[in-house]
């Protein structure tokens, strides 16, 4: 990644994250709460504002961290480390605050908290900005993008499946099986997005 | 007699990715080749083992309340090691696999089996257990790998397996492919699981 | 209470043992994985433009040799030595120029008798797939191979290239880069050849 971006470079690289390189369907990040939660829309969707919250702010935090601490010290080689402890303590630093400054939204979102940190996606973008050598901007820009695209084919994938429960399944293929093969054609539907950005 | 039954759970009955639907991410990402899923699942089970062997060492130490933490220190640790180890001696081998190396710190199965056997059990059952599940997993990896592999690219372990009529089939490298066979293996289990019962 | 401490012994514990085992490891493998970078993301280049001697140059390559000192601005170059029987005939460095994408990296063989370029490849580019990208292909780098400082230039300027068509930028960028780099060798000769040998 070179200096001197422009607005139309940002929309290139959100687009291509929700949908060309989309996290989940192109790059196989996050797919266990992928496949466990989809199964209503009611926990898809909370699951979905989960990550995206989580998702930004832990793109934010590790690449401050990895630029002003890890570097410095020269201790990049225990990022993975790093990282997994700050995303653990971060999950828990939210749930704490949501449950007492906004209940409302901790109703809402409390059960899906801690599974995130189990969540590949989350670690998984975390390193990419780094590996990719984003800036501080792109890295907002791009964890966001990128959560947005996680939320966006959790729900279009749960939405298929609200379906597929009420179809004639042959019983060995039930479940996550089907789940399975769905998400692939779905992959494939994506795959469309490829010409969208040269 | 124990011992063994801890292993062999891991290579048919609770075999993983399909018995126990874990770890998913790197079983997707990975096996666009044989070789590769090889290399991811016994990297995971470098880990698997030796994260299992301390947990279940330390198991009368770790308070409960920090355990969760404890584990995912002691997988992270190892993990690290992989990723050391691989980019001195395996380079290439680290490029292909890339963002799925320290990936392997948030594999559900070794956590999983760090609560759910280790803490509970002692060390050469744990050892026996983390063997056990990493070969399973690796096979599994292995299979999908060879099948996209050869229906992908038309070879096996690099070696070209048909003539040179043969036109590979791109999409089965591709992500959709991985989704759609993962789906096909999981039905082709259901019903030897059913046959069997 | 008692909890509680043995909750912080223990993690504080954990944590100091594996961040020991891991700098121990991380101090062990450093030499390994610099070598192994080199030889899988500059080796092929380096390899290509030093063709011919017997020595591994990625093996005995010379980081950050400080070349000169202009304006308070500190060169410094990282030397890969082409030997033949111990002694040597060539080294290879990297230059950078700026082309239509962002800057492209090239890997530049110089001969160190005659000062003639023994090669050049692309490293790393950013530049428009079809157009500027094409610097990577034979047809534009095999012409540079043996020419004298003199002839990195273009046709029209009275040097040995032709451009790439649809492509002045980048070509422009490749060609200050090689320039940029051969003038180095000039002024710092007797440094490089010092470092080569003990490399």
């Amino acid at each position: 990644m070179h200096e001197a971006w422009t607005f139309s470079d940002y929309i290139l690289l959100v687009i291509g994250a929700i949908f060309v390189n989309n996290i989940l369907l192109a790059q196989f990040l996050g797919n266990c709460p992928f496949l466990g939660v989809s199964r209503k829309m009611e926990t898809a969707t909370g699951m979905a504002m989960a990550v995206i919250f989580v998702m930004t702010l832990a793109g934010i935090i590790t690449w401050i961290v990895q630029t002003y601490v890890l570097v410095p010290l020269r201790l990049e080689y225990l990022q993975t480390i790093f990282f997994i402890l700050i995303i653990a303590a971060l999950v828990q630093l939210v749930e704490m605050f949501l449950q007492k400054s906004f209940p409302a939204l901790y109703q809402a979102l409390g059960i899906f908290l801690p599974l995130i940190t189990t969540n590949c996606a989350v670690l998984g973008v975390a390193v990419i900005n780094i590996r990719e050598e984003l800036t501080f901007l792109q890295t907002v820009v791009y964890s966001f993008a990128s959560a947005v695209g996680y939320g966006f084919a959790l729900i279009l994938f749960t939405g298929i499946r609200e379906q597929l429960e009420v179809s004639g399944i042959p019983d060995f293929m039930k479940g996550t099986a089907i789940g399975l093969v769905t998400a692939g054609l779905l992959s494939l539907a994506f795959f469309g997005f490829a010409g969208m950005v040269g | 007699m124990s011992l063994w039954k801890d292993f062999s759970k891991g290579l048919w009955k609770d075999i993983a990715p399909f018995r126990i639907v874990l770890g998913l991410c790197p079983t997707l990402a990975v096996t666009t080749a044989a070789d590769n899923g090889l290399a991811m699942g016994l990297a995971t089970t470098f880990v698997l083992t030796c994260s299992n062997i301390l947990v279940s060492a330390l198991r009368n130490i770790i308070p409960r309340r920090v355990r969760i933490a404890s584990y995912v220190l002691i997988i992270a640790t190892f993990t690290v090691m992989v990723e050391l180890v691989m980019q001195a001696y395996f380079y290439p081998l680290y490029m292909i696999l890339g963002i799925f190396i320290p990936l392997i710190v948030v594999n559900c199965i070794i956590l999983g089996r760090a609560e759910a056997f280790a803490s509970k059990r002692p060390v050469l059952n744990s050892i026996a257990d983390g063997v056990g599940i990493g070969l399973g997993f690796s096979m599994s990896l292995t299979v999908l790998g060879a099948i996209r592999e050869i229906l992908g690219a038309g070879t096996l372990f690099g070696y070209a397996i048909f003539g040179p009529d043969f036109s590979p089939m791109t999409f089965m490298v591709k992500p959709p492919g991985a989704f759609v066979w993962l789906g096909l293996l999981l039905g082709v289990m259901n019903i030897i699981k059913r046959g069997r019962v | 209470m008692r909890e509680m401490i043995k909750m912080i012994v223990v993690l504080t514990a954990i944590s100091i043992i594996s961040g020991g085992a891991l700098a121990f490891l991380e101090r062990t493998t450093r030499e390994p994985i610099e070598y192994q970078k080199l030889k899988f993301v500059k080796g092929p280049a380096v390899l290509a433009v030093l063709t011919g001697y017997d020595n591994d140059p990625i093996k005995d390559y010379r980081k950050d040799v400080v070349l000169e000192e202009r304006d308070g601005v500190v060169t410094r170059k990282s030397i890969f030595p082409g030997k033949k029987g111990g002694k040597c005939f060539a080294v290879a460095f990297e230059v950078t120029g700026q082309g239509y994408g962002g800057p492209i990296g090239v890997i530049i063989g110089i001969d160190l008798k005659t000062g003639h370029l023994t090669g050049k490849r692309v490293t790393t580019h950013s530049e428009t797939p079809g157009l500027g990208a094409r610097s990577v292909e034979p047809g534009f780098y095999e012409q540079f191979v043996g020419l004298a400082p003199a002839g990195v230039a273009l046709m029209d300027k009275g040097g040995k290239i032709n451009a790439i068509s649809g492509a002045t930028t980048t070509t422009k960028g490749v060609l200050e880069a090689v320039r940029k780099g051969m003038e180095l060798f000039s002024r710092t000769r007797d440094k490089i050849i010092g470092a080569c040998q003990s490399g």
